[in-house]
């Protein structure tokens, strides 16, 4: 049987990181996708925000297949009809070393693998892992793939198999998904002239823009995005797996009703539609104390469910990073030391919890529940109500002051000031 | 047996204009939507399983710029012995060369001088990228073999027929119009071209994709291009049935029957008409009827 130091599973973020790491460290990696390519099979929103690759991948701006760079940030509360944004443009972002990315995942991806298979990683596609193999001891020693001769041994496997991960969930490190810890995230990519997007968002050459859309799907609690490409747009939306069971609504026609929302349609109108695509988000408040690592086995990226949802704002592919570097260097050390038991690869958790990994995921852990609850889904409407009593000139009446603006509209609302003030207080304790 | 398979690098997610059927040269090309067309696998397949059932090597052979050499990787890796790419002495896109021109710089190794002659070529009846299926009879032509294409079976068995001296010959089905199938048998040296459904390309094994198959690609470079026709008529714009003036209803009609006379079409196929002539003449009778009906231009 062939045997590596380190097998990674799966080429998403969190799988190339781990293994170009562990490369980069001295260790002999085997890389493995299910995929014809790495970032195949991969969905995404479309920005990336890449310092987290500073030190692993010196200047990579320089090589990455970057679309645009995110220079415009929007956050759009709307209703049926109406819509107020906070917009926010720094031109330096357009500069290195960048903030987001927009980037095609199945570019980056591959981008990201090639960057491991020339630091040694010895990547193979289109294999599929079907079981872990496991030693005497029950620890694990290896995988079993989908092809003949298929059986690798390793010294350390790392699971980085994405949000439905077999390889977790067989090695008992994550019960059986229930949809209560998972998102759907569903996108449109829509083609249009680059001219046109520059001109429609407002950018100029590289520049890209990201918005995010609170309250307007109306039935449902999800949040939609935008996201410039060179030459497309994706459009998103993404919402608690539960409440869309419950809502009986298709994902599509959450895109539908973002697109047709009057403060969005114009940016759209005439694109041609390429590509659809849904995934699964595991909602990472739940993540603050999953277990990462057994005898001979270590958890990164979505499969741990190590990812940012903190309102409408998804960060995964950074969490994914993140926990790819720490496990790759925590495997290779254990490698190097001849002991890879799970005593030995513990250092794996806490090299995340003295990074922003587990440290922004504790810090953010309430808001995804917040967001869900009731009163926060009234608060775009309300938003946009106070705005609009606010914006319209009644004369001959005089103008309304904004706190009597304020309390009318909450009442109008069935919402106290008081809540207004707490979770005013809530939110600002979870991002402050 | 020496056995070939001719495998071509092509575009596996043309962007083509759903209107139209033009397919578009603008959009992003990366290595990831380069690959075979499922004949090509089907043909590698075929050629495969007909040298382990006679007992022989296959060699994969590809006309096509250094990118084709991840295709033949991956040909090796399921069993291919060998792998050959054939580089075109011409500047230009591969995609643009003639039927003629590439089915010479594959003769130019599989023919009984080259790198890597062989008995029996198996083509993939047509590429997905607006294939016509000509290379393998060209190349039939050029080999001065037998061909039998758009192949939907071949039995590999060896048929106890071939004696010692003797080359043998292979039993093939071929697809004809109506449903109906044509059993052949094709004697070598032949040139077969297969449909995609013929045979699933297999998986490689785990170990052959792990071993380096580093530096085993050989190349070759292809004698001067020929002159002669492509496979595929060029066309400026797609295929477009030309306006046929219809007689305008009966003015004298009310107007509900002037209506239904414009929007129904006319009662019964117009009448047949044979035509006994010199063949010159009949020839002049059928352009000027394409002409008339629109499916012929100008004149
Ligand atoms: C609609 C949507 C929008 C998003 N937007 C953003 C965004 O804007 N910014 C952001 O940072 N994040 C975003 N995310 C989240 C982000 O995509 C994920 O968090 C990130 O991809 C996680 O990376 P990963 O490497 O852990 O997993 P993945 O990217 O899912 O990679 C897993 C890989 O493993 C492979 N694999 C799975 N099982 C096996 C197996 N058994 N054997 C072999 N290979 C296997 C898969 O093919 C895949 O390549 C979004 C997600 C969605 C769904």
């Amino acid at each position: 049987m062939t045997r590596f130091d380190v097998v990674v599973v799966g080429a998403g973020p969190a799988g190339s990181a781990a293994a170009l790491t562990a490369a980069q460290a001295g260790a002999s990696v085997l890389l493995l996708e299910r995929g014809p390519f790495p970032g195949a099979k991969n969905v995404h929103g479309g920005v990336i925000y890449g310092r987290v690759l500073d030190d692993l991948v010196p200047r990579w701006w320089e090589q990455a297949p970057i679309q645009r760079w995110v220079t415009r940030r929007s956050l759009m509360m709307a209703t049926g009809a109406q819509a107020l944004s906070v917009d926010y443009r720094n031109g330096a972002w357009a500069e290195p070393p960048y903030n987001g990315a927009i980037a095609y995942r199945s570019e980056f991806d591959s981008w990201l693998a090639g960057v491991a298979e020339r630091a040694g990683a010895r990547l193979v596609c289109s294999t599929t892992a079907t079981a872990l193999l496991r030693g005497p001891d029950g620890s694990v020693r290896g995988v079993r793939t989908d092809r003949e001769g298929g059986e690798v041994e390793a010294g350390v496997v790392i699971a980085c198999d994405g949000a439905n991960s077999l390889l977790a969930r067989e090695a008992g490190l994550r019960p059986s998904g229930s949809a209560e810890d998972f998102a759907l995230g569903a996108k449109e990519v829509l083609a249009l002239p680059r001219d046109e997007i520059d001109r429609r968002f407002g950018l100029t050459g590289r520049e890209g823009a990201a918005m995010e859309v609170l309250g307007c799907t109306a039935d449902v609690p999800a949040s939609a995005f935008l996201h410039t490409a060179l030459d497309t747009v994706s459009v998103g939306v993404l919402v608690p797996a539960a409440d869309l069971a419950r809502s009986r609504i298709r994902p599509e026609e959450l895109i539908a009703e973002v697109k047709a929302h009057p403060a969005i349609a114009p940016y759209l109108r005439g694109a041609e539609l390429k590509e659809y695509a849904a995934h699964l988000v595991p909602d990472g408040s739940r993540a603050v104390l999953p277990r990462l690592a057994g005898p001979g086995i270590l958890v990164c990226g979505d499969a741990a469910g190590l990812v940012l949802t903190a309102g409408p704002w998804l960060e995964g592919v950074n969490f994914a990073i993140g926990s790819g570097i720490a496990a790759g260097e925590a495997a290779a050390a254990a490698v190097r030391a001849g002991d890879t038991g799970a005593a030995a690869l513990a250092g794996y958790r806490s090299r995340l919890e003295s990074s922003f990994v587990l440290g922004d995921l504790h810090r953010f852990r309430d808001v995804p529940h917040l967001m869900r609850s009731e009163r926060m889904r009234r608060y775009p409407r309300l938003a946009c109500d106070a705005a609009e009593r606010l914006l319209t000139v009644d004369n001959p009446r005089p103008k309304p002051g904004v706190t009597t603006v304020l309390r009318e509209v909450a009442a109008a609302h069935g919402a106290r000031m008081r809540d207004l003030a707490r979770d005013g207080w809530q939110l600002l304790r979870s991002f402050g | 047996m020496r056995v070939a398979a001719a495998l071509k690098l092509v575009d596996l997610r043309p962007d083509v204009d759903p209107l139209t059927g033009v397919v578009r040269e603008s959009h992003r090309r990366d290595a990831h939507t380069l690959g075979v067309s499922p004949a090509d696998q089907a043909a590698l397949e075929t050629a495969l399983r007909i040298a382990e059932a006679r007992g022989g090597e296959v060699a994969a052979v590809s006309v096509g710029p250094p990118a084709a050499e991840a295709v033949l990787r991956e040909a090796l890796t399921v069993g291919a012995a060998r792998a050959v790419r054939v580089e075109l002495p011409t500047a230009g896109p591969h995609g643009s060369a003639s039927s003629a021109t590439v089915a010479a710089a594959l003769a130019s190794v599989v023919g009984p001088d080259g790198p890597a002659p062989a008995e029996l070529v198996v083509c993939g009846d047509a590429s997905l990228d607006r294939g016509s299926g000509a290379v393998p009879a060209f190349l039939a032509e050029e080999l001065g073999a037998a061909q039998a294409l758009g192949l939907v079976a071949v039995s590999a068995a060896a048929d106890g027929a071939a004696r010692p001296g003797e080359r043998g010959e292979l039993h093939a089905v071929r697809r004809l119009d109506r449903g109906h199938r044509e059993v052949l048998r094709v004697p070598l040296p032949a040139v077969m071209s297969v449909e995609a459904g013929t045979a699933e390309l297999r998986r490689a094994p785990l170990p052959a994709l792990l071993e380096s198959t580093d530096g085993r690609v050989e190349t070759a470079l292809a004698p001067a291009p020929r002159t002669g026709v492509s496979g595929f008529p060029q066309r400026a714009e797609p295929f477009r049935p030309g306006p046929r003036p219809l007689p305008g209803p009966d003015p004298s009609g009310d107007a509900l029957r002037r209506a239904i006379a414009v929007t129904t079409s006319p009662a019964g196929r117009p009448p047949r008409r044979t035509v006994a002539a010199a063949p010159e003449e009949a020839a002049a009778e059928l352009l000027r009827y394409l002409r008339e009906t629109g499916h012929l231009r100008g004149g």
